[in-house]
Parts: C-alpha cells; sequence; structure tokens
C-alpha cells in the first residue's frame, strides 16, 4: 500500500468548507455554525502585515485552516522557490494546517511569473520533474501535500497522454494526494469531448483528500472555470458520485467573484453538506453505489458557434482573496 | 523532441506576448499533422494580460486615470520590460515607479510629476501589506515637565517620510475631486508621511511642511524637550512661546492618528 494512503487515514474529518475571501470574510468568519473549516491561499497571508495578518488570526482563532495555493509552480523546470517555501511553511506552522495544496499546472519559468494555472505538456519527462519536486517538497514541509487537476483551455504540445493518465501517473509517482475539483472535470469534459465519470473512473480516487465544488460560465466557445456564479447539477452529481465511493477529508465551496447575498453561498454549503452525508451513509452501509448519469454532450462543437468572447473570460484568473 | 523547458520556453514567450504565437509552431514535439493550438494561446496571453493590468490599475489608479486610455499599453510595455519576477502577485508592480522614471521620457515631458506620483502609490500599497506589528502603548501627559523632558516620542515603525519635487498629495486630491487630469503643476518641494493605522490597518497620509518634516525626522532621537527647542531654532521669526504651543498641539495629534504609539524614555 502507497505510503500516502496511510497517511490519509490518519488526517481528520474536517466536514464541509468555505474558501476564506476577503469580500466575504466578516460573514464567513461569523458564520461557524453552517462551516466547518476554511482554506485559504497562501499567497495572500505569506510574510503580509495589516489587516491580511489580521484576518488570518480570526480565521485561526476560530476555524481549522488549509491552504490552497498559487504559485508553487511544481510543473515548471524552474527549482523550487526556496523564499516560497521558507514563508509557505512559516505559514503551514502557524495555521498548524493537516495538509497544503497547489495546482497540477506550472505558473512560472525561467524565473517568469504569469499569475496563472497554465496546462502542462502530459509528458513522461513532465511525470518525472513533478514526482521528484513533490518530495522535496513534502520533506521541505513536512505536511501532506494534494495536487489539484487545473481546468484548461488548451493542450499545450508535447502532450503523450490524456488528463487522466497524467494526473493518475502523477499522484502515484509522486506518492501525494489528491485535491479533486469536480467543476474543472466538469467543465474540461465539456471543453474538451471526455466523459467526466469516465475520467473519474480512471484516476486513484482513493488518495483524494479534498475535494473544491465551484460554479463556472458558458463563454461564447468555452466554458470558463469563474468560480463566480452557483454550482450546476451535473457537478453536485459529480461530487455524490465520488463521495459514494471513497471519502474526502474535507469537501469546499469555491466562490471568488460575483458575489450573491451570503446566505445563498451558505445554502450551497448545506446543500455541499446534504450530499456528503447521504453519500457516507451508502459507504458504510456497503450497497453498491449510483452508476454514472448519462454523459451529456460532450462534444465540444456542440458549444455556440462564434468568435471566443475574449471578454468573458476576463475573470477566470484564480487569484486574490 | 522538445524538452520540457524549452516547450515551457516557448509557451511562456507567447503566453507573455513576447514572441508572436507562430513561432511556437516551430516545437519539435508537433507531429506533423498537428498544428499549435493558436486560439487556445491567445486566450491564455489575454487572460494573463487581463491578469497584469488589473493588478497595475489597483495599485496605481492615479497613474491609470492620468493616462487614460493610454494606460493598457503602458501596462504591456512595462511587463516587458519587467516581467513579474516574484510570487506575490502585487510585487509583480513595484518597479513601475522605476519603469516610468528610466523608459518613458514621452510621458515625463508632458507629467513630469508621474514617476513620483507611481511612488507615492507604491508606498502606500506596500505599507498596507507590510509585515511590522504596531503596538499602541500608553501615554505620559506632556503638561508633565519632567515628562518633557525625559520622554520622546515612539514613531508608528510602519512611518515613511517622503520628499517629492512635486505637489504629490495636492494632485492626488485634485484629481479626487475630478479635477486635474488635464493640468499641468509646476515643480514645487513637498514632504508626505506615510504610515498604516494599528486598528483601522489603512493607510493614512499627512502633509508636512519643511519644519513638520523636519522635527519628525529627528522625532525618534530626540526627546518632546529637544524637539521644542529644534522648534525654536528652525522659527528664529517667531515669537518661541507660541511656536513650542503649536509644537505640542502637532504632538498631540501626532499620538491622536497614531503617527506617534507611545512614549519613549530618552538617556541624558
Amino acid at each position: 500500500m502507497p505510503d500516502f494512503l496511510d497517511t490519509k487515514k490518519r488526517l481528520p474529518n474536517l466536514g464541509i468548507g468555505l474558501g476564506l475571501r476577503r469580500e466575504l470574510a466578516t460573514q464567513t468568519l461569523e458564520s461557524k455554525s453552517r462551516i466547518d473549516w476554511l482554506e485559504l491561499v497562501p499567497e495572500n497571508y505569506m510574510g503580509l502585515g495589516g489587516a491580511c495578518r489580521e484576518r488570518l488570526e480570526s480565521a485561526r482563532n476560530k476555524f481549522p485552516l488549509v491552504t490552497h495555493g498559487i504559485n508553487l509552480s511544481i510543473g515548471s523546470t524552474d527549482d523550487l522557490n526556496s523564499e516560497y517555501l521558507s514563508k509557505l511553511k512559516k505559514l503551514l506552522d502557524l495555521i498548524d494546517a493537516p495538509w497544503f495544496s497547489d495546482h497540477l499546472c506550472f505558473t512560472s519559468c525561467d524565473g517568469i511569473y504569469m499569475h496563472d494555472l497554465l496546462p502542462l505538456p502530459r509528458s513522461k519527462e513532465a511525470i518525472k520533474l513533478i514526482a521528484e519536486k513533490v518530495k522535496r517538497v513534502q520533506e521541505t514541509i513536512g505536511r501532506p501535500f494534494l495536487l489539484e487537476n487545473i481546468s484548461y483551455y488548451m493542450n499545450v504540445p508535447g502532450c503523450e497522454m490524456n488528463d487522466s493518465q497524467f494526473l493518475a501517473e502523477v499522484a502515484e509517482k509522486a506518492d501525494c494526494g489528491l485535491l479533486l475539483d469536480v467543476n474543472n472535470v466538469y467543465v474540461n469534459s465539456l471543453n474538451h469531448g471526455f466523459d467526466p465519470y469516465q475520467y473519474l473512473d480512471q484516476i486513484p480516487l482513493e488518495r483524494t483528500v479534498q475535494i473544491h465544488v465551484a460554479g463556472h460560465k458558458q463563454g461564447s466557445e468555452y466554458v470558463i472555470d469563474t468560480h463566480g456564479s452557483a454550482v450546476v447539477e451535473p457537478v453536485f452529481e459529480l461530487l455524490q458520485y465520488v463521495l459514494e465511493r471513497v471519502e474526502a477529508k474535507g469537501v469546499m465551496l469555491e466562490r471568488d467573484q460575483n458575489f450573491p447575498e451570503f446566505e445563498e453561498i451558505l445554502m450551497e454549503v448545506d446543500r455541499i453538506r446534504a450530499i456528503s452525508d447521504a453519500a457516507a451513509q451508502v459507504r458504510r452501509s456497503g450497497m453498491p453505489p449510483k452508476a454514472a448519469s448519462a454523459p451529456k454532450h460532450f462534444d465540444r462543437k456542440a458549444a455556440p458557434a462564434g468568435h471566443r468572447d475574449l471578454a468573458e473570460v476576463k475573470h477566470a484568473r484564480v487569484l486574490s482573496a | 523532441m522538445s524538452s520540457l523547458h524549452e516547450i515551457e520556453k516557448t509557451l511562456t514567450s507567447v503566453w507573455m506576448q513576447r514572441q508572436p504565437i507562430e513561432s511556437a509552431q516551430s516545437l519539435s514535439c508537433l507531429l506533423e499533422s498537428d498544428q499549435f493550438d493558436a486560439d487556445g494561446a491567445r486566450l491564455y496571453a489575454r487572460l494573463i494580460g487581463y491578469g497584469h493590468e488589473d493588478v497595475l490599475t489597483s495599485i496605481y489608479p492615479y497613474c491609470a486615470e492620468l493616462l487614460g486610455n493610454s494606460w493598457e499599453k503602458l501596462v504591456k510595455k512595462y511587463v516587458s520590460v519587467f516581467p513579474p519576477d516574484h510570487f506575490h502577485l502585487n510585487s509583480s508592480a513595484r518597479r513601475f515607479p522605476q519603469f516610468i522614471r528610466e523608459h518613458c521620457a514621452d510621458l515625463l515631458e508632458k507629467r513630469p510629476y508621474l514617476a513620483e506620483l507611481a511612488d507615492y502609490e507604491w508606498l502606500e500599497m506596500e505599507l498596507l501589506e507590510v509585515d511590522t506589528t504596531v503596538s499602541v502603548t500608553e501615554r505620559t501627559p506632556l503638561s508633565d515637565p519632567e515628562a518633557f523632558v525625559s520622554l520622546g516620542p515612539v514613531l508608528n515603525p510602519t512611518l515613511a517620510v517622503k520628499t517629492y519635487k512635486y505637489p504629490i498629495q495636492k494632485i492626488v486630491d485634485l484629481l479626487d475631486e475630478g479635477k486635474g487630469s488635464r493640468k499641468k503643476f509646476a515643480p514645487e518641494k513637498s514632504h508626505v508621511a506615510m504610515y498604516r493605522d494599528p486598528f483601522s490597518h489603512r493607510v493614512r497620509i499627512v502633509e508636512l511642511d519643511d519644519n513638520a518634516q523636519v522635527l519628525l525626522s529627528e522625532a525618534d532621537v530626540s526627546s518632546y524637550g529637544q524637539l521644542a527647542k529644534r522648534c525654536v531654532e528652525l522659527n528664529p521669526e517667531r515669537n518661541p512661546q507660541s511656536a513650542v504651543t503649536d509644537l505640542i498641539e502637532l504632538i498631540e495629534q501626532f499620538h491622536e492618528i497614531n503617527l506617534f504609539v507611545g512614549d519613549r524614555k530618552v538617556g541624558k
């Protein structure tokens, strides 16, 4: 049995969480009765004082916290940034995070940071590099590390396999956990024409420690992972599909922009909790989990024709709180 | 086959708009039948470009307002000269004042105060985030003569005092009022004190005259009494008692607005 699965067994079950965002911080911090834990973007707190520090202190006094980074740049051929790792470690030690995560992507090259989550060539060379870097990251930080599947809008040159094979091989070779973003799976399935359930069946779901649930937006040609809309039913269905098969130690809602009334956000958190509770019962009962929903039209050409509307994707960046 | 580094390097150049998208077609890992996804690359280039513009606009709103339609082009030029080199997003904007000074002679000809305005805006950003804890301690009233000679002020540790060749605060105030974007400003030396309030965490800005600037620069090594003496020296034409009264009032104000955050004992 790989080591990480032993590690997973020892991780606490955090329950249902929410991403800590500056705009929603006051209401979030007052909603302990409906939110179990918070995820924060470490780059927004590492080495920063003032309001950021105060928000962090308030959050850690009330909630269990984990971090979800943007700029570890695990897939970059650049060496790991020691300043980044040192500041991240300090933050993780301060909040005593049970685990931490970042994205399976690259964000920098030759020292240039693009501040966006960029798709990698899905190659053996990339897998080897990432596995080595993940091991060094886990050794340096001393806490379990998870990688998240990103949403991507182009297949870059040099791909030797599909996304699920790539994710599976990276997770196995690096022996790390998965942060499974079911909205990203759904968005990618629409943009690149594959069956999201088949995708889930092809990845080592048992490595899933945390799950992200979010909303997206239909652009004129692409579906964009905006974290700025309500979660759609097919994404909840994917969540149910996963949770009936494996236990996740934390499931959370990401809402980063276009904020509705806070109660709407809490209602989505409640919905995630209901799905999670029901799925846990299925797992405990030993009953067969629900079969996959019928695949929809996973054909990119089925999206409305026309030029890509760049204005519509303006807010797709994963940025600061 | 292209190496991983070669692919990442090419994609970075294309996405950062440092090379034309077509240049990626030369990657040897592309099979003969494959085409580089130029549409996808354009999408990422735009997303990354929007990101740069958002960050720069949020940190330099006055510069952005002054430059209007030419702002987007200027941001692109800035990023090409000083590509983001740090994992902290806001840090990617830190060299913008330097960029204006060294690479924008044409803009400075029309608005010679622009580099100083950018410096002012970056300083505000820096102070908002600086990892310094500000503690406010109890004070002894200055009416106690012993305290007046044995104590001096503790400066807010985030305090930065800047001297500009142009009236930067006046320019900012006019822009806030919706005026000033077309106005020309003559050189006029100005001083501003900027610091982060320990309670609201907002940056506060105080305009200083020449004498206040001198007194503030000496405040961290002086007692209140020494500051009073210096104040009299700096105002030879004024009645000493009235100059000291004004200074005491200023000191009280500085404590009230948390520019001074307590008293410290001064050695003899």
